[in-house]
Protein backbone atom coordinates (compact mmCIF):
# COMPACT_ATOMS: atom_id res chain seq x y z
CA UNK A 1 0.00 0.00 0.00
CA UNK A 2 1.30 3.44 -0.71
CA UNK A 3 1.29 6.30 1.43
CA UNK A 4 -0.29 8.14 -0.72
CA UNK A 5 -3.06 6.32 -0.94
CA UNK A 6 -6.43 8.04 0.54
CA UNK A 7 -6.89 5.65 3.57
CA UNK A 8 -9.09 6.05 6.74
CA UNK A 9 -7.72 8.23 9.97
CA UNK A 10 -6.78 6.29 13.14
CA UNK A 11 -9.07 6.46 15.20
CA UNK A 12 -10.02 5.43 18.76
CA UNK A 13 -13.79 4.67 17.83
CA UNK A 14 -14.02 0.56 17.52
CA UNK A 15 -15.88 0.79 14.12
CA UNK A 16 -13.75 3.65 12.55
CA UNK A 17 -10.31 1.48 13.56
CA UNK A 18 -11.42 -1.51 12.31
CA UNK A 19 -11.79 -0.18 8.93
CA UNK A 20 -8.05 1.85 9.11
CA UNK A 21 -6.98 -2.00 10.43
CA UNK A 22 -8.30 -3.46 7.31
CA UNK A 23 -6.85 -1.10 4.79
CA UNK A 24 -3.33 -1.06 6.65
CA UNK A 25 -2.97 -4.38 7.17
CA UNK A 26 -0.70 -5.29 4.40
CA UNK A 27 1.14 -2.22 5.10
CA UNK A 28 2.42 -3.20 8.69
CA UNK A 29 2.56 -7.46 7.76
CA UNK A 30 4.74 -6.38 4.72
CA UNK A 31 7.08 -3.66 7.10
CA UNK A 32 7.66 -6.46 9.94
CA UNK A 33 8.23 -8.99 7.33
CA UNK A 34 11.27 -6.95 5.77
CA UNK A 35 12.20 -7.52 9.01
CA UNK A 36 12.47 -10.94 10.65
CA UNK A 37 12.15 -14.33 8.93
CA UNK A 38 10.08 -15.34 11.79
CA UNK A 39 6.54 -15.32 11.13
CA UNK A 40 5.63 -15.63 14.60
CA UNK A 41 7.76 -12.89 15.58
CA UNK A 42 5.93 -11.37 12.21
CA UNK A 43 2.44 -11.59 14.10
CA UNK A 44 3.88 -10.51 17.04
CA UNK A 45 4.82 -7.33 16.31
CA UNK A 46 1.67 -6.30 13.42
CA UNK A 47 -0.46 -7.02 16.60
CA UNK A 48 2.35 -4.53 18.55
CA UNK A 49 1.62 -2.17 15.93
CA UNK A 50 -1.52 -1.79 15.91
CA UNK A 51 -2.23 -2.04 19.59
CA UNK A 52 0.12 1.33 19.80
CA UNK A 53 -1.39 2.58 16.77
CA UNK A 54 -4.69 2.21 18.21
CA UNK A 55 -3.53 3.80 21.94
CA UNK A 56 -1.74 6.60 19.53
CA UNK A 57 -4.95 7.36 17.57
CA UNK A 58 -5.79 10.53 19.13
CA UNK A 59 -2.43 12.25 18.57
CA UNK A 60 -2.35 11.63 14.92
CA UNK A 61 -2.20 14.29 12.90
CA UNK A 62 -3.45 14.80 9.89
CA UNK A 63 -1.27 18.11 8.88
CA UNK A 64 1.78 16.35 9.78
CA UNK A 65 1.32 13.36 6.55
CA UNK A 66 -0.99 10.26 5.78
CA UNK A 67 -2.25 8.01 8.07
CA UNK A 68 -0.10 5.42 6.52
CA UNK A 69 3.14 7.42 6.67
CA UNK A 70 1.95 8.20 10.81
CA UNK A 71 1.72 4.16 10.94
CA UNK A 72 4.89 3.64 9.10
CA UNK A 73 6.94 5.81 11.88
CA UNK A 74 4.97 3.78 14.98
CA UNK A 75 6.15 0.67 12.98
CA UNK A 76 9.31 1.61 12.99
CA UNK A 77 9.63 1.96 16.47
CA UNK A 78 7.99 -0.43 17.55
CA UNK A 79 10.50 -3.03 15.39
CA UNK A 80 13.02 -0.55 16.27
CA UNK A 81 12.27 -1.24 20.19
CA UNK A 82 12.00 -4.75 19.57
CA UNK A 83 15.46 -5.39 18.49
CA UNK A 84 16.85 -3.27 20.75
CA UNK A 85 15.24 -5.29 23.70
CA UNK A 86 12.56 -3.28 25.08
CA UNK A 87 9.95 -4.32 23.18
CA UNK A 88 6.48 -3.86 24.32
CA UNK A 89 7.60 -1.03 26.81
CA UNK A 90 6.09 1.32 24.69
CA UNK A 91 2.50 2.34 25.24
CA UNK A 92 0.79 -0.38 24.24
CA UNK A 93 -2.37 -0.63 26.60
CA UNK A 94 -2.17 -4.62 27.12
CA UNK A 95 0.05 -6.57 24.44
CA UNK A 96 -1.66 -9.27 21.86
CA UNK A 97 0.40 -12.54 21.15
CA UNK A 98 -0.04 -12.47 17.80
CA UNK A 99 1.56 -15.52 17.65
CA UNK A 100 -1.29 -17.20 19.29
CA UNK A 101 -3.62 -16.26 16.44
CA UNK A 102 -1.62 -18.00 13.75
CA UNK A 103 -2.99 -21.32 12.12
CA UNK A 104 -0.72 -23.38 9.73
CA UNK A 105 -2.39 -21.58 7.16
CA UNK A 106 -1.81 -18.23 8.57
CA UNK A 107 1.81 -19.52 9.15
CA UNK A 108 2.55 -19.81 5.65
CA UNK A 109 0.55 -17.04 4.38
CA UNK A 110 3.45 -15.46 6.21
CA UNK A 111 6.38 -17.52 5.17
CA UNK A 112 5.79 -16.62 1.87
CA UNK A 113 5.83 -12.85 2.63
CA UNK A 114 8.94 -13.67 4.39
CA UNK A 115 9.92 -15.41 1.40
CA UNK A 116 9.35 -12.60 -1.23
CA UNK A 117 10.96 -10.37 0.96
CA UNK A 118 14.32 -11.79 1.52
CA UNK A 119 16.28 -9.07 -0.60
CA UNK A 120 14.79 -6.36 1.05
CA UNK A 121 15.99 -8.19 4.43
CA UNK A 122 19.16 -8.37 3.16
CA UNK A 123 19.18 -4.63 2.01
CA UNK A 124 17.97 -3.94 5.68
CA UNK A 125 21.28 -5.92 6.87
CA UNK A 126 23.65 -3.85 4.65
CA UNK A 127 22.08 -0.69 6.26
CA UNK A 128 22.88 -2.25 9.74
CA UNK A 129 26.60 -0.29 9.75
CA UNK A 130 24.96 3.06 9.24
CA UNK A 131 23.85 5.32 12.40
CA UNK A 132 20.48 5.28 13.11
CA UNK A 133 19.24 8.59 11.75
CA UNK A 134 20.62 7.72 8.42
CA UNK A 135 19.55 3.79 8.23
CA UNK A 136 15.84 5.00 9.41
CA UNK A 137 15.51 7.64 5.86
CA UNK A 138 16.92 4.72 4.00
CA UNK A 139 14.72 1.72 4.97
CA UNK A 140 11.53 3.88 4.42
CA UNK A 141 13.11 4.35 1.21
CA UNK A 142 14.68 1.81 -0.25
CA UNK A 143 13.72 -1.39 1.91
CA UNK A 144 9.63 -0.20 2.16
CA UNK A 145 9.37 1.87 -0.55
CA UNK A 146 8.67 5.14 0.65
CA UNK A 147 8.69 8.52 -0.93
CA UNK A 148 11.40 10.69 0.77
CA UNK A 149 8.52 13.06 1.60
CA UNK A 150 6.69 10.10 3.26
CA UNK A 151 9.79 8.77 5.14
CA UNK A 152 10.02 12.38 6.40
CA UNK A 153 6.62 12.38 7.43
CA UNK A 154 7.04 9.09 9.32
CA UNK A 155 10.41 9.92 10.91
CA UNK A 156 8.95 13.67 11.77
CA UNK A 157 11.36 15.37 10.11
CA UNK A 158 11.25 17.34 6.93
CA UNK A 159 12.26 16.73 3.66
CA UNK A 160 15.29 18.67 2.50
CA UNK A 161 16.62 16.60 6.14
CA UNK A 162 15.92 13.02 4.78
CA UNK A 163 17.04 13.84 1.67
CA UNK A 164 20.36 15.03 2.99
CA UNK A 165 20.26 11.97 5.68
CA UNK A 166 19.88 9.92 1.89
CA UNK A 167 22.39 11.33 0.33
CA UNK A 168 25.18 10.88 3.55
CA UNK A 169 23.62 7.25 3.78
CA UNK A 170 24.34 6.29 0.36
CA UNK A 171 27.99 7.97 0.63
CA UNK A 172 28.56 6.10 3.46
CA UNK A 173 27.77 2.80 1.87
CA UNK A 174 29.64 3.42 -1.08
CA UNK A 175 32.82 3.53 1.39
CA UNK A 176 31.55 0.98 3.27
CA UNK A 177 31.47 -1.62 0.72
CA UNK A 178 32.99 -1.93 -3.07
CA UNK A 179 30.41 -1.69 -6.34
CA UNK A 180 30.66 -4.75 -7.45
CA UNK A 181 28.85 -6.50 -5.35
CA UNK A 182 24.50 -7.13 -6.37
CA UNK A 183 23.29 -5.70 -3.03
CA UNK A 184 25.01 -3.03 -3.38
CA UNK A 185 24.19 -2.16 -6.90
CA UNK A 186 20.53 -2.84 -5.79
CA UNK A 187 20.80 -0.74 -2.79
CA UNK A 188 22.45 1.91 -5.29
CA UNK A 189 19.75 1.75 -7.52
CA UNK A 190 17.15 2.56 -5.46
CA UNK A 191 18.16 5.11 -3.56
CA UNK A 192 19.15 6.22 -7.81
CA UNK A 193 15.09 6.17 -8.53
CA UNK A 194 14.36 7.76 -5.15
CA UNK A 195 12.05 10.71 -5.39
CA UNK B 1 0.23 -11.96 -1.77
CA UNK B 2 -0.56 -13.84 0.82
CA UNK B 3 -2.74 -13.05 4.01
CA UNK B 4 -3.06 -14.91 6.50
CA UNK B 5 -6.81 -14.68 6.97
CA UNK B 6 -7.37 -15.94 10.32
CA UNK B 7 -4.49 -14.07 11.64
CA UNK B 8 -6.03 -10.85 10.33
CA UNK B 9 -9.75 -11.89 11.00
CA UNK B 10 -8.66 -12.69 14.93
CA UNK B 11 -6.40 -9.76 15.39
CA UNK B 12 -8.74 -7.36 13.96
CA UNK B 13 -11.63 -8.74 16.66
CA UNK B 14 -8.89 -8.10 19.57
CA UNK B 15 -8.74 -4.85 18.42
CA UNK B 16 -11.92 -3.87 18.21
CA UNK B 17 -12.33 -5.04 21.63
CA UNK B 18 -9.44 -3.49 22.84
CA UNK B 19 -10.67 0.03 21.25
CA UNK B 20 -13.89 -0.97 22.76
CA UNK B 21 -12.01 -1.25 26.37
CA UNK B 22 -10.43 1.86 25.80
CA UNK B 23 -13.19 3.90 25.47
CA UNK B 24 -14.71 2.08 28.64
CA UNK B 25 -11.18 2.97 30.49
CA UNK B 26 -11.41 6.51 29.49
CA UNK B 27 -14.11 7.27 32.28
CA UNK B 28 -13.90 4.38 34.81
CA UNK B 29 -15.72 4.68 37.87
CA UNK B 30 -13.15 4.96 40.74
CA UNK B 31 -12.01 2.05 41.93
CA UNK B 32 -14.16 -0.03 39.52
CA UNK B 33 -11.76 -2.33 37.15
CA UNK B 34 -12.25 -2.54 33.69
CA UNK B 35 -14.32 -6.28 33.39
CA UNK B 36 -12.34 -9.33 32.04
CA UNK B 37 -13.34 -10.73 28.93
CA UNK B 38 -12.24 -14.30 27.85
CA UNK B 39 -12.22 -14.70 24.31
CA UNK B 40 -11.37 -17.71 21.97
CA UNK B 41 -7.90 -16.64 21.84
CA UNK B 42 -6.54 -16.92 25.18
CA UNK B 43 -6.41 -13.14 27.02
CA UNK B 44 -3.00 -12.02 27.44
CA UNK B 45 -1.67 -10.00 29.85
CA UNK B 46 1.23 -9.00 29.51
CA UNK B 47 4.59 -7.79 30.88
CA UNK B 48 5.39 -4.04 30.52
CA UNK B 49 6.35 -0.91 31.72
CA UNK B 50 8.23 -1.28 35.31
CA UNK B 51 7.63 -0.79 39.07
CA UNK B 52 9.08 2.78 38.57
CA UNK B 53 6.46 4.40 37.15
CA UNK B 54 3.65 3.19 39.38
CA UNK B 55 5.39 3.03 42.98
CA UNK B 56 6.12 6.67 44.94
CA UNK B 57 7.87 6.67 48.47
CA UNK B 58 7.57 3.21 49.50
CA UNK B 59 10.36 2.01 52.21
CA UNK B 60 11.21 -1.46 52.91
CA UNK B 61 9.52 -3.08 56.14
CA UNK B 62 10.19 -6.99 55.43
CA UNK B 63 11.84 -9.57 53.44
CA UNK B 64 9.47 -12.52 52.55
CA UNK B 65 11.60 -16.10 52.19
CA UNK B 66 9.81 -18.60 50.94
CA UNK B 67 10.45 -21.73 52.73
CA UNK B 68 8.16 -24.97 53.28
CA UNK B 69 6.59 -25.63 49.81
CA UNK B 70 6.83 -28.34 47.35
CA UNK B 71 4.88 -27.48 44.67
CA UNK B 72 6.97 -27.08 40.99
CA UNK B 73 7.64 -23.72 41.72
CA UNK B 74 8.96 -23.92 44.98
CA UNK B 75 11.85 -26.09 43.75
CA UNK B 76 13.08 -23.74 41.61
CA UNK B 77 15.70 -21.00 42.86
CA UNK B 78 13.78 -18.77 44.57
CA UNK B 79 13.60 -15.01 43.80
CA UNK B 80 13.16 -12.98 46.85
CA UNK B 81 9.87 -10.67 46.86
CA UNK B 82 10.64 -7.42 48.90
CA UNK B 83 8.08 -6.33 50.59
CA UNK B 84 7.27 -2.55 50.62
CA UNK B 85 4.89 -0.03 51.98
CA UNK B 86 3.38 2.89 50.86
CA UNK B 87 4.05 5.86 52.67
CA UNK B 88 1.19 7.80 51.63
CA UNK B 89 -2.28 7.53 52.74
CA UNK B 90 -4.31 7.23 56.08
CA UNK B 91 -5.71 4.23 55.70
CA UNK B 92 -3.84 0.72 56.60
CA UNK B 93 -1.58 0.65 54.04
CA UNK B 94 -1.12 -2.22 52.15
CA UNK B 95 2.34 -4.25 51.68
CA UNK B 96 4.19 -4.59 48.40
CA UNK B 97 6.20 -7.69 47.24
CA UNK B 98 7.89 -7.33 44.15
CA UNK B 99 10.99 -8.42 42.51
CA UNK B 100 12.81 -7.56 39.31
CA UNK B 101 10.12 -9.55 37.57
CA UNK B 102 6.30 -8.78 38.97
CA UNK B 103 4.86 -7.24 41.69
CA UNK B 104 2.49 -7.56 43.33
CA UNK B 105 0.45 -5.28 45.69
CA UNK B 106 -3.03 -6.45 47.63
CA UNK B 107 -5.30 -3.79 47.84
CA UNK B 108 -7.71 -2.89 50.26
CA UNK B 109 -11.04 -3.71 48.69
CA UNK B 110 -9.38 -7.16 48.83
CA UNK B 111 -7.94 -7.54 45.53
CA UNK B 112 -4.83 -8.38 44.21
CA UNK B 113 -2.82 -6.24 41.53
CA UNK B 114 -0.40 -8.15 39.79
CA UNK B 115 2.26 -6.52 37.24
CA UNK B 116 4.93 -8.67 35.40
CA UNK B 117 7.76 -7.22 33.95
CA UNK B 118 9.90 -9.95 33.77
CA UNK B 119 10.23 -13.88 33.11
CA UNK B 120 11.80 -15.14 36.50
CA UNK B 121 8.53 -15.69 38.23
CA UNK B 122 10.16 -17.79 41.30
CA UNK B 123 8.58 -16.55 44.49
CA UNK B 124 5.35 -15.65 42.61
CA UNK B 125 3.45 -18.43 43.82
CA UNK B 126 4.41 -17.93 47.31
CA UNK B 127 3.92 -14.09 47.01
CA UNK B 128 0.42 -14.60 45.79
CA UNK B 129 -0.72 -17.33 48.40
CA UNK B 130 0.80 -14.86 51.19
CA UNK B 131 -2.00 -12.51 49.97
CA UNK B 132 -4.59 -14.75 49.81
CA UNK B 133 -4.58 -16.18 46.49
CA UNK B 134 -4.92 -19.50 46.09
CA UNK B 135 -2.22 -19.73 43.07
CA UNK B 136 -0.57 -22.62 41.38
CA UNK B 137 2.01 -20.70 39.32
CA UNK B 138 3.73 -23.22 36.57
CA UNK B 139 5.77 -23.06 33.50
CA UNK B 140 4.26 -25.61 30.89
CA UNK B 141 6.69 -28.81 30.77
CA UNK B 142 7.29 -30.52 27.30
CA UNK B 143 8.22 -33.93 29.67
CA UNK B 144 4.86 -34.04 31.39
CA UNK B 145 2.30 -35.70 29.79
CA UNK B 146 -0.70 -35.74 32.26
CA UNK B 147 -3.68 -33.61 31.22
CA UNK B 148 -4.87 -31.01 33.86
CA UNK B 149 -8.50 -29.86 33.81
CA UNK B 150 -9.05 -26.39 33.45
CA UNK B 151 -11.94 -24.16 33.54
CA UNK B 152 -11.48 -20.48 31.92
CA UNK B 153 -15.50 -19.62 31.95
CA UNK B 154 -15.06 -17.88 35.18
CA UNK B 155 -12.07 -16.04 34.78
CA UNK B 156 -14.47 -12.50 34.22
CA UNK B 157 -14.78 -12.89 37.88
CA UNK B 158 -10.88 -13.52 38.91
CA UNK B 159 -10.17 -11.51 37.34
CA UNK B 160 -9.85 -7.68 35.62
CA UNK B 161 -7.42 -5.47 34.43
CA UNK B 162 -6.80 -2.43 36.23
CA UNK B 163 -8.23 0.85 33.69
CA UNK B 164 -5.53 3.01 34.53
CA UNK B 165 -2.75 0.60 33.42
CA UNK B 166 -4.00 -2.27 31.33
CA UNK B 167 -0.84 -4.23 32.10
CA UNK B 168 -1.75 -4.61 35.44
CA UNK B 169 -4.36 -7.70 36.30
CA UNK B 170 -6.71 -7.28 38.74
CA UNK B 171 -6.98 -10.81 40.96
CA UNK B 172 -10.04 -11.55 43.10
CA UNK B 173 -9.10 -14.00 45.84
CA UNK B 174 -12.70 -13.73 46.66
CA UNK B 175 -13.99 -15.39 43.89
CA UNK B 176 -11.89 -18.26 43.74
CA UNK B 177 -14.68 -21.35 44.44
CA UNK B 178 -13.42 -23.24 47.50
CA UNK B 179 -11.12 -25.64 46.41
CA UNK B 180 -10.27 -24.48 43.53
CA UNK B 181 -7.01 -23.51 42.55
CA UNK B 182 -5.99 -20.03 40.40
CA UNK B 183 -3.72 -21.77 37.54
CA UNK B 184 -1.01 -19.08 36.44
CA UNK B 185 0.94 -20.44 33.59
CA UNK B 186 4.27 -18.59 32.54
CA UNK B 187 4.06 -19.46 28.74
CA UNK B 188 6.70 -17.58 27.18
CA UNK B 189 8.47 -19.66 24.53
CA UNK B 190 11.60 -21.31 25.69
CA UNK B 191 14.53 -19.10 23.99
CA UNK B 192 12.73 -16.39 23.31
CA UNK B 193 14.79 -13.30 22.79
CA UNK B 194 13.69 -11.58 25.22
CA UNK B 195 11.80 -13.64 27.45
CA UNK B 196 10.75 -10.97 29.84
CA UNK B 197 8.90 -8.78 27.48
CA UNK B 198 7.43 -11.62 25.54
CA UNK B 199 6.41 -13.53 28.42
CA UNK B 200 2.68 -14.48 28.92
CA UNK B 201 0.45 -14.84 31.71
CA UNK B 202 -2.31 -17.42 30.97
CA UNK B 203 -4.67 -17.97 33.97
CA UNK B 204 -7.58 -20.18 34.91
CA UNK B 205 -8.85 -22.07 37.48
CA UNK B 206 -8.03 -26.01 38.20
CA UNK B 207 -9.16 -28.10 41.01
CA UNK B 208 -6.70 -30.30 40.49
CA UNK B 209 -3.61 -30.02 41.97
CA UNK B 210 -1.12 -30.66 39.29
CA UNK B 211 2.50 -31.33 40.06
CA UNK B 212 3.16 -30.21 36.11
CA UNK B 213 1.62 -28.89 33.23
CA UNK B 214 1.86 -30.66 29.99
CA UNK B 215 3.22 -27.92 27.06
CA UNK B 216 0.74 -29.65 24.81
CA UNK B 217 -2.09 -28.36 26.37
CA UNK B 218 -1.25 -24.86 25.52
CA UNK B 219 -0.88 -23.42 22.52
CA UNK B 220 2.15 -22.35 22.80
CA UNK B 221 4.09 -22.42 19.79
CA UNK B 222 7.88 -21.91 18.10
CA UNK B 223 10.45 -19.23 19.12
CA UNK B 224 10.32 -16.35 17.77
Amino acid sequence: MSAEQQTAPPSRDPAAFAVFYRQQFDTVLGFVTRRTDSPHLAADLTADVFLTALEQADGYDPRRGTPAAWLYGIARNVVASHFRGNARELHATARIAGRRMLDDQDVSAIEDRIDAARDARALAARHAALSEPLRAVLDLVAVDGLTVRDAAKALGINAATARVRLHRARNELRKAAPQTGTDYESVNTLLEVAP
Amino acid sequence: MSTPLNFQQQLGAELTARAADLATAERPTPGTPVPFRPRPTRRLLTTGLGLAATVTAAVTVAVLVPQADTSPSAQAPQAVPTATRSAAGDAPTPVRLSTASYTVTPNQDGTVSVQLTGAEWSGLQEALRSVGVPALVMKPSASCHTPVTTDSSRLDAVMSLDPRNGRIAILHPAAVPPGERLLVLNTAPEGALHPGTVSALDISLTKETPTCFPLSQTNVVGVG
